[in-house]
């Protein structure tokens, strides 16, 4: 934190002075300078900045790593295969590096003193659990001489970090500085400064897509070792076998898929009609004033967290459908028993789809040029003639965009399913039966405490790999023809 | 009095607080042509909107005064401005063609408005509305090709196809030969001449040249206000506003 707050203040100071060094360079006069003078102090405050913070950054990545090496190689491979994995071993190590820190910070113990603490002497658990850590067991001796190392291994690299960081930023400061001078270019290099660091900026998001990308990747290849692809991509029974204990478990895709695909149908089915009805009627019929109100409502219900959606799916849309269609219901059938049920979560995502296939329909109708409308006006047209036969035969790759981004929010949504749509992954045509969606299973797969390492895990990794490559077809079709149709009145 | 096809008395026209027509009388005459020309922004489209209720689309446009088509208001809230552009086609100044293909295009308004018994007359009625704008030779190949893929003029006449499919009593040309080359101007100034055989034009130009040759009647407007309304060859040759003389002698615009 202090280091931060010296650099920081010494590109402030540094802004000044090279503003300052600039101007009497050109013995105080604007003009003779290349660049105006604020880019003089830029230049110097960036030079300060770039490299300290960049040396900053990769220090903070690296040191940890570098610690954890080095404290794991205290541990011998056998402790390593008796006990738990190693990361759990350093896990605890580091809870009580940190507790010891709390113990010093309280003045139990000195600083010195810690070094002179064995585990046999001291119940190194009882003294972290006076100052508020909990530890999980006692704390071996090995344990506690790995909490040592990595606490003096951490305080030396910190102090380094705040001396090196602070000794770039003094460099970059009197580089600057001396090149600082009325014909120096100080506004061409600020730009240059500027585009390194947007471009900085820009790759951080475009490797972290990359990286996510990867692990799928990797992942996913480790489930397939684990598990045969043609069982998972083929099979029609979805029974995950927990603990072990009733042998291989069943893990096929389709019911999951299918009831993925079908409950999006379902949205489909009861956004399309309303989003589309709405936007034609907010673009072409409705009065300013009408649109003015309307649309932001519409735009609320898309600022509403699909928790909430799940809940309504839960509370409210599951019982009034079974009181429609269960036993006894308004209908007089008896189609439904519970209220988690296709039908529930797809008419609730529908619901939640209505305002992202209306906005973006309404700019699509927007987009076709009102001499379109004059010249089917013209020719004497009522105004749903025109809409019918003019405006949205104009409109429809446009909208048929649209409801494929949908479907794509629709695929890949998670908690309206898993509130609404129950838990049983079943093949079923019956829209009042309870179904399950891809999304909901990589939930369920992850929220059991199984270790990270067994198939039924792993599945999550395909599950989501395969659901990403769908979506991802599906939007990149979808942005493909939106384009397209861009491009007729351009 | 009611001789004429349209008369319009003491039109005024506000778009919101600009008042862009002021106490515009015109009379227009059944089976002529009717020429406003003016200035750029003096209202010549604007007064030419009013007269088959296009400005009913615009918000803020506001119409006073009457307009009468066969001395009937059209204005008034019982008639329906639907029927009454089904009677006064209008052609636009740019061309705008529908996304759909030269058939479609034209039989559109035949098809909204029942034109046509069967496909046979529909067929019929397209080839005929081609023909008259000068774009059968090129158009007849490519029927079902889309409108949107013709040059600018033949989109023009594509336009002008369209507008006299309806059969209309008027029609209103807001500068339809602004985007085409002098043949194809030549070929809609002999279509207009052919067309006042049934209907009345009414044409919106910049060129003085083709309100000289193709129209009976002339009007010019400036500044929102109706100058001068006569015999065409008298408002060219002998105009009694000083206003109009050096408009047409090219000394304002
Ligand atoms: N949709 C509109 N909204 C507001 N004002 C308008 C609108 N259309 C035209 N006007 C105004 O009305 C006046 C007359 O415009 P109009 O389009 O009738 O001129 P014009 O004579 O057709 O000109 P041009 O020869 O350039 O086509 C102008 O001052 C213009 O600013
Ligand atoms: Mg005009």
């Amino acid at each position: 934190m202090l280091t931060i707050g010296l650099v920081l203040a010494l590109c402030a100071i540094g802004y000044m002075m090279g503003t300052r060094r600039a101007l009497s360079s050109a013995s105080g006069d604007q003009r003779l300078l290349h660049s105006l003078k604020g880019y003089y102090g830029q230049n110097v405050a960036l030079s300060i900045l770039v490299p300290s913070a960049t040396l900053l950054v990769v220090w903070l990545i690296a040191q940890p790593l570098l610690i954890n090496q080095s404290v794991a190689s205290l541990f011998s491979d056998q402790d390593l295969a008796e006990g738990a994995s190693s990361s759990l071993i350093i896990q605890d190590m580091r809870r009580v590096a940190n507790g010891l820190d709390v113990v010093v910070d309280q003045g139990l113990v000195s600083d010195d003193a810690i070094a002179s603490l064995d585990a046999e002497s001291t119940n190194v658990r009882e003294l972290l659990a006076d100052v508020g850590v909990a530890v999980g067991s006692d704390v071996t001796q090995q344990t506690l001489d790995g909490a040592k190392r990595y606490r003096s291994l951490s305080k030396t690299g910190n102090f380094w970090r705040g001396i090196a960081v602070l000794a770039l930023a003094l460099a970059g400061f009197v580089f600057a500085m001396q090149r600082t001078d009325k014909n120096f270019r100080a506004r061409n290099v600020v730009e240059r400064g500027v585009l390194i660091l947007l471009f900085g900026a820009a790759t951080v998001a475009v490797l972290t897509t990359v990286g996510i990308v990867l692990s799928l990747i990797f992942n996913t290849i480790n489930f397939f070792d684990a598990f045969p692809a043609a069982d998972f991509f083929f099979g029609t029974r979805w029974e995950p076998s927990f603990s072990g204990r009733g042998g291989a478990s069943d893990l096929g895709f389709l019911p999951l898929i299918w009831g993925t695909m079908y409950i999006s149908i379902i949205s489909l089915i009861v956004a399309v009609p309303l989003g589309l009805f709405s936007a034609i009627y907010l673009s072409e019929y409705a009065s300013d004033r009408v649109r003015a109100v309307a649309k932001p409502m519409l735009e609320i219900l898309a600022g509403i967290p699909t928790i909430v959606y799940g809940l309504f799916a839960l509370l409210t849309v599951g019982p009034l459908l079974v009181s429609a269609f269960g036993n006894g219901g308004f209908f007089g059938v008896n189609w439904m028993s519970g209220g988690t049920a296709a039908i529930t979560a797809g008419s609730v995502m529908g619901i939640m789809l209505i305002p992202f296939v209306s906005s973006l329909s309404d700019d699509i109708i927007n987009a076709v040029p009102q001499a379109m409308r004059d010249g089917s006006y013209g020719l004497g047209a009522t105004q749903s003639e025109t809409i019918r036969q003019v405006i949205l035969p104009a409109a429809l790759p446009g909208i048929v965009g649209a409801i494929l981004l949908a479907a794509s929010r629709a695929i890949g949504e998670t908690m309206i399913v898993v509130l609404g749509a129950g838990a049983a992954a079943s093949l079923s045509l019956n829209p009042f039966e309870a179904m399950t969606t891809v999304t909901a299973k990589i939930v369920s797969q992850l929220t059991g405490d199984g270790e990270f390492n067994s198939p039924e895990t792993m599945v999550a990794f395909a599950l989501g790999m395969t659901l990403f490559i769908i979506t991802l077809c599906l939007n990149v079709f979808a942005l493909y023809i939106v384009r397209k149709y861009r491009e007729q009145y351009d | 009095m009611t001789d004429y096809k349209i008369s319009a008395k003491d039109v005024q026209v506000y778009y919101g607080d600009n008042h862009a027509i002021k106490d515009v009388n015109v009379d227009i005459e059944d089976k002529t042509v009717t020429a406003f020309i003016g200035p750029s922004g003096c209202g010549k489209s604007t007064f030419l909107r009013c007269l088959n209720r296009m400005n009913d689309t615009i918000d803020i446009c506001r119409v006073e005064g009457d307009i009468l088509l066969d001395g009937e208001d059209i204005y008034d809230p019982s008639v329906d401005p639907v029927q009454l552009r089904a009677k006064v086609g209008m052609v636009f100044q740019k061309p705008n063609p529908f996304p759909k293909s030269i058939y479609d295009n034209v039989a559109y308004g035949p098809k909204i408005h029942g034109l046509a018994r069967n496909k046979i007359e529909l067929d019929e009625i397209v080839e005929k509305s081609l023909r008259k704008a000068a774009l059968w030779t090129e158009a007849k190949d490519r029927l079902h090709a889309p409108g949107t893929g013709l040059s600018g003029g033949q989109q023009q006449r594509l336009c002008i196809a369209r507008a006299i499919a309806t059969a209309p009593e008027v029609l209103l040309m807001d500068e339809p030969c602004s985007a085409l080359d002098p043949i194809a101007t030549a070929q809609v100034e002999e279509l207009i001449d052919e067309l006042r055989q049934s209907f009345s034009v009414v044409i919106v130009t910049h060129s003085m040249q083709q309100a000289a040759r193709v129209s009976q009647k002339t009007a010019f407007f400036h500044l929102g206000n109706l100058v001068e309304f006569d015999e065409t060859d008298k408002i060219f040759t002998n105009p009694e506003d000083p206003r109009t003389e050096s408009y047409i002698s090219g000394r304002i615009g």
